[in-house]
């Protein structure tokens, strides 16, 4: 028998794991006084867009 | 719940909270080489995270480019010109940082609502898992060759460019009396980045 569970992690997960880096990544490049740090702010942001673009479903590994 | 997908849960939650906690770091912290250290871990789990998503090559080029080169680079970056410099203080700065918290807070909700309200076309394409690599390199050197040309003469335009722009010893004229001028000497001018051996 077979009981439909969400075996995967859900895309909205992701989705809202990379709205949390790239609000963070926001708000340190409007609030950073040095330019070491505006760049790794937007390097967070980058990243954060990268999740977005990588989501493909992971194959379900159960049988 | 097998025990795969909960092992997948599981490590979806540590990473996650890795990559929020240290990004709140990277922008919250006051000395900033603890900062380029939590954006390594942060890149790291970032890693982590395409490992889950099936996509090996992405983690290793993750790893290899951002934390083996770009953060690399800012750590070089803050030990060379590590100077401190007393910043003038801002009035009302607390206010302005609620300010622009309750800004992103509002574009956070705004991009959760995209994401929760949107109809998905899911589940997406099947993933290839270990062939990505061949399907990359059978596009790059194929119907993607002039963007990967492209990509690689501008790094070169920019390697000449930062080797003559470090280059001290350029001679150029005065703008106002035309007599040439020694741009070594106006480097010496100002403040040295590096101290200079002396012997």
């Amino acid at each position: 028998m077979t009981i439909e569970l969400p075996t995967t992690v859900p895309l909205q997960a992701y989705l809202a794991l990379a709205a949390i880096l790239f609000c963070t990544g926001v708000w340190g490049l409007i609030n950073s006084r040095n330019a070491v740090r505006v760049l790794m702010s937007i390097e967070l942001m980058l990243n954060a867009v990268n999740i977005n673009l990588w989501r493909s479903p992971a194959t379900s590994m159960v049988s | 719940m097998t025990i795969a997908s909960s092992t997948q849960f599981i490590c979806f939650v540590v990473l996650s909270a890795v990559v929020a906690i240290g990004a709140l770091g990277v922008v919250l912290l006051p000395s900033i080489v603890y900062s380029a250290f939590l954006l390594g871990g942060v890149f790291l789990s970032v890693a982590g995270l395409y490992l889950l998503l099936n996509a090996s090559f992405v983690a290793a080029a993750q790893v290899l480019v951002y934390v083996g080169a770009v953060n690399v680079l800012i750590l070089f970056a803050i030990m060379l010109v590590n100077k401190k410099e007393d910043l003038a203080a801002i009035p009302g700065l607390a206010v302005r940082r609620l300010l622009s918290g309750a800004v992103c807070g509002g574009l956070f909700v705004l991009l959760l609502r995209v994401a929760f309200t949107t109809p998905w076309a899911l589940p997406g394409p099947t993933p290839i898992g270990e062939e990505a690599t061949i399907r990359i390199g059978e596009h790059l050197f194929s119907d993607y060759l002039l963007p990967f040309e492209l990509a690689s003469v501008l790094l070169l335009m920019a390697m000449i460019g930062a080797i003559v722009l470090a280059r001290r010893d350029v001679y150029s004229s005065d703008v106002v009396t035309g007599e040439p001028a020694d741009q070594g000497l106006i480097e010496k001018s100002r403040t040295p980045l590096l101290l200079e051996k002396t012997n």
